[in-house]
């Protein structure tokens, strides 16, 4: 990556931990101003937009030569899709648990890579493109969704354990958050089945088959499968609350090892440099 | 121009006291207070604040030495009680420190229930029926203002009046942590007392569909059930209603549960998880306390509900802080607006000053020039006119700056009098001590005044002694329309 970029890019994920911090603080303390977090963030996620654009310009690369820069790819879609929630949910207490989130994905996605390639001319192409962006897309989904499910469960626990804390008063009510996650999945889940059919569709184009059996292919089988089963257990079986906020929780962690640890060690369909 | 109070509330004085002093008691016989107020001393503008946790005087006095001496004779005469029985429990606060107490006072600080919001109600009560007295002049006026600007930013920018502070509520409170809205949901009331007809009503209140009624004699439940336009259910019906309400408030008089574990099992099945959230505010408990640990049950009986009251009213405590913010900026625009009434005398006194000289000069030039024409001398009156206006308009904008800006000794303003040899319209001369109560109020809010004030108040709070006739967690329980909070109303 050029000079500049690097640095953009550094600014991009300073300016984010503030945002963590500006979240944390209005959920425990609601000191100051209800917006301050909230257009502070769409700050630093502008200027994230413009450091992708510059990237994609300068190098007509798709962003995704190394496990990082796919990981500034992927927070930029979540940072996207958590403006958008608490824009329409009016859920700013969302963002003390988003927020943390996005760090950990951004510090993973600085500590496990070192260098990035160019992706292989012969399997670049449209399929790549949108076989990443569903997938991402699905991701970050997925992380609003395991984020109100331990939102759930938190508050939950609280009402178990009438444990009536500050926390408790600022979260908001089971329902509220129980239906949003179950939202969330069911928009994401026929997203990641794009995804994995686009990304079949794309090992055809370049190796000749769809399917090989491969650990990254199973694995997000897996993953389908789990997110497949929330929403029969929720839409089928009645299930609700904390049972459900479980396997969302599951399921999003199967995902994180699928895009970190899968992707890393043990796969050289999705290899980067290491 | 002085602006003092005097006056005594519920951490002051007791009730026997607080309700002889109250006008809302006395106004029958010994006319309108506000009236009757700027008939003493050199009072030139009043207003009375009284409810039944306090009785409050405001003035503003030309500053003369016994002002606080005929308040408390005002207070006196009209309640013909006198001095020395309630002069032990008032309080006294001049200048800014009375603007800032005021707020506070509009704020809910200092009510019995902290952070209360009907005290601002009774604020505007106050300041209309002083307005409608016609004794409430341009000070007074801004001070109320300004006070209900206070409370309004108090209950919108702070959580000072958010989160229940009575059982009842804190009951409805905790149902909204389950469901997101009671809107669409059905209510089981068991038993038909009192304590759950309160319940009842708030739950009621936030737009449930149903609400059922168990009672063991069908008669009163059914009295109970007319109220909320719902239905009385035979007592032996309730395990089958477990399964289609969300919500169950249980009051009865049974000396042992009324509900097993077993029984709301068994309905949980049947209900595929949504999850039914269960009220027991009866002692000793009608509900099994173990039906808490079902899966999807939440179960909270009495002491549950009191804990929620106080974690909030440790909340709404840290949110005072903020209040607390508020109130100092509003107070030190309220004192900028009250120094920049010192530029009124000033600029009044040089511009009289300035018209003097331009009227004696255009008799004597006209004296000199006997044969102008009309015309001619209106056009030199014009002439003077504008010079002086514009000479003066910088030194007029400047006055009023440096009022504004100004602290207490103001060098700035006299300088100007000075230069003008403006003699008696100096800031000094013209609200002679009004300008050290300001100064000692000021300083009297940094070493703790209103800080010792709002720590007697919380202490009261969580006791919840001194009980008045129309406040208390008691008897808040029963009124329980609109806000829980308790600084009732005057007429009461």
């Amino acid at each position: 990556m050029e000079r500049l970029t690097v640095i953009l890019y550094g600014i991009t994920i300073g300016g984010y931990a503030i945002s963590a911090a500006l979240y944390v603080v209005y959920l425990l303390w609601r000191d100051r101003g209800r917006y301050l977090p909230t257009i502070f963030t769409v700050a630093v996620w502008l200027l994230h937009t413009g450091t992708l654009v510059l990237r994609l310009t300068t190098t007509r690369n798709l962003p995704f030569t190394s496990l990082f820069e796919s990981t500034l790819f992927l927070t930029w879609v979540l940072i996207l899709h958590y403006l958008l929630i608490e824009l329409l949910m009016d859920l700013p207490v969302a963002g003390a648990f988003v927020m943390p989130v996005n760090f950990v994905f951004l510090f993973g996605g600085s500590v496990l890579t070192r260098s990035s390639r160019a992706i292989d001319p012969e399997v670049s192409g449209v399929w790549v493109g949108l076989h990443v962006f569903i997938t991402f897309l699905s991701y970050a989904i997925f992380a609003l969704a395991f984020v109100l499910s331990v939102m759930y469960l938190i508050q939950e626990r609280q009402l178990r354990k009438k444990d009536f804390s500050v926390l408790f008063q600022r979260l908001p009510s089971l329902e509220t958050m129980d239906i949003l996650a179950l939202r969330l999945v069911t928009v994401g889940f026929p997203l990641l089945t794009l995804g994995i059919v686009a990304g079949a569709l794309w090992a055809d184009v370049v190796w000749g088959r769809f399917w090989g059996w491969e650990i990254k292919e199973v694995w997000s089988l897996l993953t389908w499968l789990v997110y497949g089963s929330y929403l029969f257990l929720r839409w089928r079986m009645g299930w609700q609350g904390r049972r459900a906020a479980w396997v969302a929780v599951v399921g999003f962690v199967m995902t994180l090892i699928n895009y970190f640890l899968v992707n890393l060690y043990f796969t050289d369909l999705h290899k980067y440099v290491l | 121009m002085a602006i003092v109070m005097i006056g005594l509330n519920h951490e002051t004085a007791p009730v026997e006291i607080r309700e002889k002093l109250s006008f809302s008691s006395l106004a029958a016989d010994s006319g309108d207070p506000n009236s009757v107020l700027l008939g003493y001393g050199g009072f030139r503008e009043g207003a009375v604040l009284s409810t039944c946790n306090r009785t409050e005087v405001y003035a503003v006095c030309s500053g003369s030495e016994d002002d606080v001496e005929q308040l408390c004779q005002f207070l006196s005469d009209f309640s013909r009680l006198p001095v020395e029985i309630f002069r032990g429990h008032i309080y006294v606060h001049r200048g800014l420190d009375a603007a800032r107490h005021l707020f506070s006072v509009a704020c809910g600080l200092n009510s019995m229930i902290l952070g209360e919001k009907q005290i601002l109600g009774q604020v505007r009560d106050a300041y209309k029926a002083a307005a409608e007295a016609d004794v409430i002049g341009k000070v007074l006026h801004n001070l109320f203002e300004q006070a209900l600007k206070v409370g309004k930013r108090a209950h919108t920018e702070t959580g000072i009046s958010e989160n229940a502070v009575s059982v009842s509520f804190a009951a409805v409170e905790l149902a909204r942590k389950v469901f997101r809205s009671l809107k669409g949901k059905r209510i089981l009331i068991i038993g038909a007392g009192k304590m759950s007809e309160l319940v009842g009503e708030n739950l009621a209140a936030q737009g449930v569909e149903e609400v059922i009624v168990a009672n063991r004699t069908l008669e009163r439940g059914q009295d109970l059930a007319r109220r909320f336009s719902g239905r009385a259910v035979p007592f032996e019906d309730i395990t089958a209603w477990l399964a289609r309400v969300d919500v169950v408030i249980s009051s009865t008089g049974a000396p042992h549960t009324v509900l097993q574990k077993e029984q709301v099992r068994r309905a949980m099945a049947a209900r595929r998880q949504r999850p039914l959230f269960m009220i027991d505010i009866a002692v000793p408990r009608d509900l099994d306390p173990d039906i808490h640990s079902l899966d999807g049950v939440y179960l909270y009986d009495i002491d549950d509900l009191k804990s929620v009251v106080e974690a909030n009213l440790r909340e709404r405590q840290r949110e005072a802080k903020l209040v607390e913010r508020i109130i100092d900026e509003e107070t030190d625009s309220f004192a900028s607006w009250l120094n920049s009434l010192d530029a009124v005398p000033i600029i009044k006194s040089m511009r009289g000053k300035a018209e003097e000289v331009r009227q004696a000069e255009l008799d004597r030039a006209f004296r000199k020039l006997p044969d102008l024409s009309d015309r001619q001398r209106d056009v030199i009156r014009a002439m003077s006119h504008l010079i002086i206006n514009k000479i003066l308009n910088e030194p007029t904008v400047k006055i009023k700056e440096f009022a504004s800006n100004g602290n207490t000794s103001n060098e700035q303003l006299r300088t100007v009098v000075e230069l003008f040899n403006l003699g008696e319209a100096g800031p000094d001369s013209n609200n002679g001590d009004g300008d050290a109560h300001d100064e000692a109020a000021v300083r009297g809010r940094s070493d703790g005044q209103s800080k010792g004030q709002s720590k007697g108040q919380s202490k009261g709070q969580s006791k919840g002694r001194s009980k008045g006739r129309c406040e208390g967690r008691g008897s808040d329980e029963k009124k329980l329309q609109g806000d829980p909070s308790m600084e009732a109303g005057r007429g009461s």
